[in-house]
């Protein structure tokens, strides 16, 4: 039963997939869904993965399979704590429940190399370089205070183009590691992964 | 078959991924908030003052209501007074502290305010204009940390332990040396549950201030 349905499986992808001419990528553009996931030290600030994300972009496929692209992407990470006891600046001690949102927009231009093949994926990777502005927002019990910063941004990034034969759209998934460079507001560094799943058009 | 599966496959993958994508903007958290979840346990404290050298503590019988409240927030107040002198008397006297009378010459003079209105700022300047301290009209209160600590809305529970053994006559200045703001408590519905909110609040304030006590 399991042979069968596997067997299945990879016959719908056939269909669905196989191509009837060469994938030729000029120009593509995408909208895609992420879902991040903090690290490091915004991870102990805020260790929930965050499904509030989009991004939008657009890169030139050349003929050597270089590509050149920018993109623009906004990410939302939501926590709320249990009661925790808290001192600040010695003398201070604040109980309460924290309320931790960030929010974090990229903006990027991307350089990478796609493998062009007459399959019907087209693996890449990518490297974005740019800038995050942050908007941070800490509420404890009643105090509450926000603050903003511009970072120089470096993200890797790992993918695939999934054409649908003769359509002029496509899919695309990927994973990025998002790094805003000297991050501040009491966090050490500002880095998440982001795993985008999303749709391709006009190529 | 090839064709009309893909001709539902394809637009119902393109219409999740763009219902993702719009759901997706929103900046609203995705955590729900009730109104405990806003409650707050303020401590502060001078760090100069060696509270094991303090033995007694007066505190007055009566609260001091926020004189903008309404009659029926002072009713409401009234309502939570007997529990609140319970709880700091507990914790006081847990301490080793001993309550006497104000015509005793106490070490500590304690004050419990009680502000119901919104959007009060904490600050230094603004505590100074609470009501005045029981015994000495027109003294002050003097925070020596001059502290700031943000926006709070509606139901705070002010606990002030303030210098009886040192004040000072010549500024008419009566040093603070323990402050604790319970913010919050005051709001929601069921009395119960803000009795239970304000209590827990009372003693929060004293668990998170390991330096009070006194010796024996």
């Amino acid at each position: 039963m399991k042979k069968y349905f596997l067997i299945s499986i990879i016959a719908l992808c056939a269909v669905f997939f196989t191509k009837t001419a060469t994938a030729q990528y000029e120009t593509h553009w995408e909208l895609q869904w992420n879902i991040s996931v903090p690290t490091g030290d915004f991870e102990n600030w805020i260790n929930e993965t965050s499904v509030r994300g989009m991004e939008f972009g657009g890169n030139y496929h050349f003929e050597t399979g270089v590509t050149l692209g920018g993109a623009v992407g906004y990410a939302a990470f939501f926590k709320k704590t249990g009661k925790i006891t808290v001192d600040f600046n010695n003398t201070n001690t604040v109980t309460a429940i924290h309320f931790r949102d960030l929010y974090s927009y990229s903006f990027f231009a991307e350089g990478g190399y796609a493998y062009q093949s007459d399959f019907f994926i087209t693996p890449y990777g990518r490297i974005g370089i740019g800038a995050y502005y942050t908007e941070q927002v800490t509420q404890i019990g009643l105090i509450y205070w926000r603050d903003e910063s511009w970072d120089f941004g470096l993200r890797p990034e790992i993918g695939a183009l999934l054409e649908i034969p003769n359509s002029g759209m496509g899919f695309i998934v990927n994973a990025k590691y998002n790094s805003a460079l000297s991050y501040g507001n009491n966090l050490n560094n500002l880095n998440y992964f982001a795993f985008g799943v999303g749709i391709i058009f006009g190529f | 078959m090839k064709r009309s599966i893909l001709r539902i496959l394809y637009p119902g993958l393109l219409l999740a991924i763009m219902g993702l994508v719009i759901a997706s903007c929103s900046k609203y958290p995705t955590y729900d908030v009730s109104t405990s979840d806003l409650d707050m346990v303020w401590t502060n404290y001078d760090d100069a003052i060696n509270f094991t050298q303090y033995k007694t503590y007066y505190v007055a019988d009566t609260l001091l209501i926020d004189s903008t409240a309404t009659p029926k927030e002072k009713a409401e107040i009234q309502e939570y007074y007997e529990s609140i002198l319970a709880e700091v008397n507990a914790n006081m006297q847990a301490l080793n502290y001993v309550r006497v009378d104000s015509s005793a010459n106490p070490d500590i003079g304690m004050g419990i305010s009680i502000v119901t209105r919104t959007n009060h700022v904490i600050s230094y300047s603004y505590w100074y204009y609470y009501p005045g301290y029981w015994g000495w009209p027109g003294y002050g209160y003097y925070y020596p940390w001059g502290t700031y600590m943000g926006s709070y809305e509606e139901g705070a529970l002010i606990i002030d332990m303030v210098d009886l053994k040192n004040i000072d006559h010549y500024n008419k200045k009566i040093n603070v040396m323990w402050a604790a703001l319970i913010g919050g408590v005051l709001t929601g519905r069921g009395s119960t549950m803000i009795s239970q909110r304000l209590i827990g609040g009372i003693d929060q304030a004293y668990v998170q201030s390991p330096y009070l006590g006194t010796s024996q």
